[in-house]
């Protein structure tokens, strides 16, 4: 995919989406991250990540679509910014809120050309502000392109 | 520099990500498909982002006591994890910022692979309580 068409992709909203944790999945993940003991009344900070990811209005493999990739391509997760406003409950229904905020063209010795892109995601609960902020930067190789 | 007790993952195992996997609706193969990571040139399946960023988080939940006290963080993701891979997550104090809501430490934090390697850093913002600022005040000189 040519660098303008992606350029022009930033600022593209994503459909509204939902999420909402349950005990039993929260329990499963933590769990799975070594969090075995975690016995607080509240989510895992993991969720400020997994949450907006998870509830999105678009399946990874659409996002992936939307900006020329496939699933097998390799793509890594980049970097990731969470802002923490509140807690994260468990059991509540959250909306999703989300964008491509931005698109970056770049060259590494080892990867060849590859694009960050990153998603800008609110988990949105009743207050007008979200409760996470999350910034998810994904690297896409890209070894047919010129940068 | 305040030192945050490291935290250590004895080993990454491929039954955790395929949890996580399943939790996460994560249908890329590159978690499970060993061809396809051996084509891509990988050292194997690679463990997920989100349960790197999690090691992390739980020292940061062991050292200030609670998962509220995290207010922000911001993590490159410089290599990978995988299956077997004893992790160590590692974080000191650069700073203590007084706020309105008490005091916040800036963290800088790591996830170093054994032998090394920086799987993930970035900065972490906690908010600490009063007597933590103090001694890590103490700390600081």
């Amino acid at each position: 995919m040519e660098l303008a068409e992606l350029q022009a992709l930033v600022g593209t909203e994503l459909p509204v989406g939902s999420y909402r944790i349950d005990r039993a999945t929260h329990a499963r993940a933590v769990g799975a991250v070594h969090a075995g003991d975690y016995n607080f009344n509240v989510a895992h900070p993991m969720f400020g990540h997994l949450a907006p990811h998870c509830g999105m209005g678009w399946e990874l493999v659409e996002f992936f679509d939307v900006v020329g990739a496939g699933l097998d391509d390799g793509v890594l997760f980049g970097q990731g910014d969470l802002t923490y406003n509140g807690p994260i409950e468990l059991d509540v229904d959250y909306e999703v809120r989300g964008r491509i905020s931005s698109v970056e063209r770049k060259i590494g010795s080892r990867k060849g050309v590859f694009d960050l892109i990153t998603l800008e995601l609110e988990l949105l609960g009743d207050e007008p502000t979200p409760v996470v902020v999350s910034k998810e930067t994904y690297v896409f190789p890209r070894a047919e392109a010129s940068a | 520099m305040t030192e945050i007790p490291p935290l250590v993952v004895p080993a990454v195992r491929i039954e955790d990500i395929i949890t996580i996997m399943d939790v996460m609706g994560d249908v890329n193969p590159i978690h499970v498909d060993e061809d396809l990571v051996r084509e891509l040139g990988l050292r194997g399946p690679v463990n997920q982002g989100p349960a790197n960023l999690a090691y992390i988080v739980n020292m940061l939940i062991a050292w200030a006591g609670s998962p509220e006290s995290i207010r922000h963080l911001n993590l490159r993701f410089q290599s990978i994890s995988c299956p077997g891979d004893r992790l160590e997550a590692r974080g000191n104090v650069v700073r203590l910022i007084h706020g309105d809501d008490g005091p916040v430490a800036h963290c800088a934090v790591a996830l170093v692979r054994e032998g090394g390697e920086v799987i993930l850093s970035g900065t972490a913002d906690v908010s600490v309580t009063t007597t933590m600022a103090e001694v890590v005040e103490a700390a600081h000189g």
